[in-house]
Parts: C-alpha cells; sequence; structure tokens
C-alpha cells in the first residue's frame, strides 16, 4: 500500500511539472501569436504633431555635450528613435536601427534620443549597445513635442524639416513602413492600403 | 475566563517549500539587480518616489536586502527572513499602486525576469498573493520528522513555483504587448 501511494505521488509530480512546461509552451505562442497579428505599419497616435507639418528647429544638447538641431533645413532626412535602457523591445530593435542607420547613411541620418536624468545608464547603454558613434539626445521636451506616448517610437523627418512619418515600431516592417510611407508619399502605411482599397 | 485558540499547526513541507520558492526568487532577483545594477537604477529612478540623487544608495540597499532575505529565509533565521521579505514585497506592491494611479503603466517593474510586461494590477494581485503565501512560514509547524519522499517534493514543488511565476510573467508580457497596439 505504502509502495503504491508513494509510486502515485512521483508520477503526480511528474504529471505536475510536464504539464506546467506545456502552459510555458502555450504561454510563450500566445505571445507570438500577439507579435504576429500586430498591424502591418508603425502605429501612429492620435495626438502630437501630423504628417506634413513643418518641425521647428529646435536645439538640444547631446549626451557627449555637443549641440544639435532637430527640424528646420538639412542636406538629409532624420530618423529619430524613441528609446529607454530599460525596454526590451528598444534592444531587440537597436541592430534593424543600426542597420538603416548605415545602409541609408548617405540620405539618411539617425539621432536616438531618451529621457531620465541618470546620464550614467545612458552612457553605459551607448557603450553597451555601439552607439558611441551615433548622435544621442536626452530630453523629455523632445518626446513630448513628438506627441511618444509608447517606446519605441520612431519619427522621420525630412530634408525640409517636414514630419514625414512617426509611429510606435515593434519591428523591421514597422521601421520600414515609415521609410516607405515616405517614398510613397503617403502618411502612413494603412493610409496606403485604405488608398489602394477604395480606388480597386 | 476568554480563551484563545492556538493557530492550526501547518506541515513542515509546506513550510520549507515556501521558504525555499521564496529564498530562490529573492537570490536570483537580488543577482539579476546586482549585475546589471546600472540598469536597476535606471528603473528605481523611473518608479518616482525616492530623489534621484539617493537612487544608487537605495538600489544598493534594496539588493543587499534581497540577498540578505533569502539566506536568512534558509538559514534559522526564517522569521527574520519573512519579515524583510514581506516588507520589500509590500513595498513593491505599494511603488507600482502609486505609478498605476499616475497612470505610468507603460514602465519596466525591474522585478525578476521582466520582459516587458509593463505596470497592471495584475503584477499587484500576483504580488499580494506572494505576500500572502510568505506570511504561512509564521504559521508554527508540526514536527514531525521528514522522509527522503519530503524532501523530494519541496524540490519538486519549489520548481513547480517557478515555473508558474515565469509562465505567469510570460503572460503578462502578451497582455502588454496586445494592450499597447489594441488599446
Amino acid at each position: 500500500m505504502q509502495t503504491s501511494l508513494i509510486v502515485a505521488v512521483l508520477l503526480l509530480w511528474i504529471i505536475v511539472i510536464l504539464l506546467l512546461l506545456a502552459v510555458f509552451a502555450l504561454a510563450r505562442q500566445i505571445g507570438v501569436l500577439h507579435e504576429r497579428v500586430a498591424p502591418v505599419g508603425a502605429l501612429m497616435p492620435t495626438e502630437g504633431p501630423k504628417i506634413g507639418e513643418t518641425i521647428e528647429a529646435m536645439d538640444v544638447q547631446l549626451l557627449d555635450g555637443s549641440a544639435y538641431r532637430i527640424g528646420g533645413e538639412k542636406s538629409h532626412k532624420t530618423l529619430i528613435y524613441f528609446l529607454s535602457p530599460t525596454c526590451p523591445i528598444c534592444k531587440s530593435l537597436l541592430p534593424i536601427v543600426l542597420s538603416i542607420a548605415s545602409h541609408e547613411s548617405d540620405h539618411l541620418k539617425v539621432l536616438f534620443a531618451s529621457d531620465g536624468d541618470d546620464t550614467d545608464a545612458h552612457i553605459t547603454y551607448t557603450k553597451e549597445h555601439d552607439l558611441a558613434d551615433y548622435p544621442y539626445v536626452i530630453s523629455q521636451p523632445l518626446g513630448m513635442r513628438m506627441g511618444v506616448n509608447k517606446l519605441p517610437f520612431a519619427v522621420l523627418i525630412n530634408e525640409q524639416g517636414i514630419l514625414r512619418g512617426r509611429g510606435l515600431v515593434n519591428t523591421r516592417e514597422h521601421l520600414e513602413s515609415l521609410l516607405q510611407a515616405d517614398e510613397l508619399d503617403v502618411s502612413s502605411l494603412q493610409d496606403y492600403l485604405g488608398i489602394t482599397e477604395s480606388s480597386n | 475566563m476568554l480563551e484563545f485558540a492556538s493557530p492550526p499547526l501547518i506541515d513542515p513541507v509546506i513550510g520549507l517549500t515556501i521558504r525555499g520558492a521564496f529564498a530562490l526568487l529573492f537570490a536570483l532577483s537580488g543577482v539579476e539587480k546586482f549585475n546589471d545594477r546600472l540598469t536597476f537604477q535606471f528603473q528605481l529612478e523611473q518608479y518616482q518616489l525616492v530623489p534621484a540623487k539617493l537612487v544608487p544608495q537605495i538600489a544598493t540597499g534594496i539588493i543587499f536586502l534581497e540577498l540578505s532575505t533569502a539566506i536568512m529565509l534558509l538559514t534559522q533565521l526564517p522569521f527574520y527572513g519573512v519579515v524583510s521579505g514581506g516588507l520589500l514585497l509590500a513595498v513593491y506592491v505599494i511603488g507600482i499602486l502609486i505609478n498605476l494611479l499616475r497612470g505610468r503603466t507603460w514602465m519596466d517593474c525591474g522585478c525578476l525576469g521582466s520582459s516587458g510586461e509593463g505596470l497592471s494590477y495584475w503584477l499587484v494581485s500576483r504580488n499580494l498573493l506572494m505576500l500572502g503565501a510568505l506570511l504561512f512560514v509564521f504559521f508554527p509547524t508540526d514536527d514531525r520528522s521528514l522522509l527522503w519522499l519530503d524532501y523530494f517534493t519541496i524540490i519538486i514543488a519549489v520548481l513547480g513555483a517557478s515555473i508558474a511565476y515565469v509562465v505567469l510573467n510570460t503572460l503578462l508580457a502578451a497582455d502588454a504587448r496586445s494592450k499597447m497596439w489594441w488599446s
């Protein structure tokens, strides 16, 4: 009798652990599904500046102490990538942002933006993720001006200082959608899909 | 004459399982925070509850408290372990609640193994549930001698609780991501 109970308890524990592992696998799959069903393009919040609006020149101080002008006339487009050192999705998108920065370097410059008082955390973050060669600004007013409500967030400003795209970005496709929307001259890919659907 | 009923005795396996699970939780949490102190300081600063100048000292204090809680729970000082662990959990709940009321739901909670789940009332419920479980250790335990099967049960139950903790984190992260897109 005692042996039967011991065997039963051992077997039940093994089944409990296996079931917990199965629940863990299912929970992960739910996360993957949420990623798959995300919108195709960057999600543009309703608040904040509108696409086509001219961004007035704004002078900010970079992490290295030098001055930087956002907006106004420039010889290149500017992609501002808003991040936080504590945001895991921001970190996972960094290689894609850096790849865009190097492939489009002839006409596009990337600016990294964040907020918070702990400058040391940002300096360590730039060193850890090879961002030291890129302009990096800590500015809460910049985020408020661009209507950043969730991270990671990206903003595209063209050579004339006109806002060409902005939105919440979670994947490579979202980031590229901002550049494509600019090339197609629409405010967002959702807009583009709406135009093509209504013309069919 | 009033007579107070003596508190119920709990089986030592339950007490030891709770102590083991919380010792593992606080030890891993303390080590994770210690290995990435700058990120933890940043997370603490984001809570906006303490003056920015004191953040490094308070962060070090929390790491020290978490590690010492883990040690106390495993040694002959479980009472002090439960008190410091309970205080830590209560402070975390209050910190999360204040920031939820401020609407700062997007920030990283700084909890063990957090992966972008943000702040939510689910997190508060989880911590309150954990606080309740930890307080169970205050109950006096039966002094029966333990068999090998009891030790096996304790180890597997701690493993099961750890998997359940990770599952909850994963579901909360998926929920936060879904809300980010569709709300």
